[in-house]
């Protein structure tokens, strides 16, 4: 599953290389919602802060 | 002349980007340290960010393709400094080696927050956008020799991080501290 930002922007790219500018940024879109899908997954800890 | 030096930049930029993660990779193979999962997101922040600078290399330079390096590089500039406040407070540990007295996440921040004010500068040149009649193909519009290297490598690096990645990670979420590949060598199982 971690994988999946960089599957989709390796098929954008693909995309790019075929001169599909919508395609690729719908992936480019997808690969960020991944990202940060992934990142709120991963957000799991508290941080050690005290004031 | 403003077009030809922004397709410059983009180049430079994108292999500066290929750089930072072709660093990450080697040190990654070379001394052994497995990335984090924070890590990798990091690096997929690069990957993001410089997908707006192959836009720009393919495409033509748009103020949208801008706004996709800059949207990356926030997403992955939050990932970094996330990191960062995990292991701000002294005896909170940290992950990996220091590079230069910095650990690999602050120089991800620092990275991000450069590449951001930096695209902001690319954007205050109207002169250096493709105008509307410029079609993708066009030899004005082309990326050139070293724009076409610079968009294989970042293709190569990105490739190169969905194999390791794979490796490291298997088809689900990685472990918080990974300490082996799960595809190479997946860890003993309890009963």
């Amino acid at each position: 599953m971690m994988t999946l930002p960089f599957v989709l922007a390796a098929l954008g790219l693909g995309a790019l290389f075929l001169r599909q500018r919508g395609v690729a940024l719908g992936a480019w879109v997808l690969a960020l919602a991944a990202l940060l899908w992934l990142f709120h997954l991963h957000v799991t800890d508290p941080l050690p802060l005290a004031f | 002349m403003l077009r030809t030096l922004s397709l410059h930049l983009n180049t430079l930029g994108l292999l500066a980007i290929v750089a930072v993660l072709a660093f990450a990779f080697a040190d990654q193979v070379i001394h052994g340290d497995l990335p984090c999962p924070l890590c990798l997101l990091q690096r997929g922040g690069f990957v993001l960010a410089g997908f707006g600078l192959a836009l720009n290399l393919t495409c033509g330079t748009r103020a949208s393709h801008y706004a996709v390096v800059i949207l990356g590089a926030v997403a992955g500039g939050a990932v970094a400094v996330r990191q960062v406040l995990l292991h701000i407070v002294p005896s909170t540990g940290a992950y990996g080696e220091p590079l230069l007295g910095l650990h690999f996440y602050s120089w991800a921040a620092l990275l991000f927050g450069l590449i951001i004010v930096g695209t902001a500068v690319l954007l205050l040149f109207d002169g250096g956008f493709s105008r509307p009649h410029d079609r993708p193909g066009d030899q004005s519009a082309g990326p050139g020799r070293l724009g076409l290297l610079a968009l294989v490598l970042f293709t190569l690096m990105v490739l190169a991080n969905i194999l390791s990645t794979a490796l490291e990670c298997g088809l689900g979420l990685c472990p918080d501290n990974p300490t082996n590949d799960e595809w190479l060598a997946p860890p003993p199982r309890t009963p």
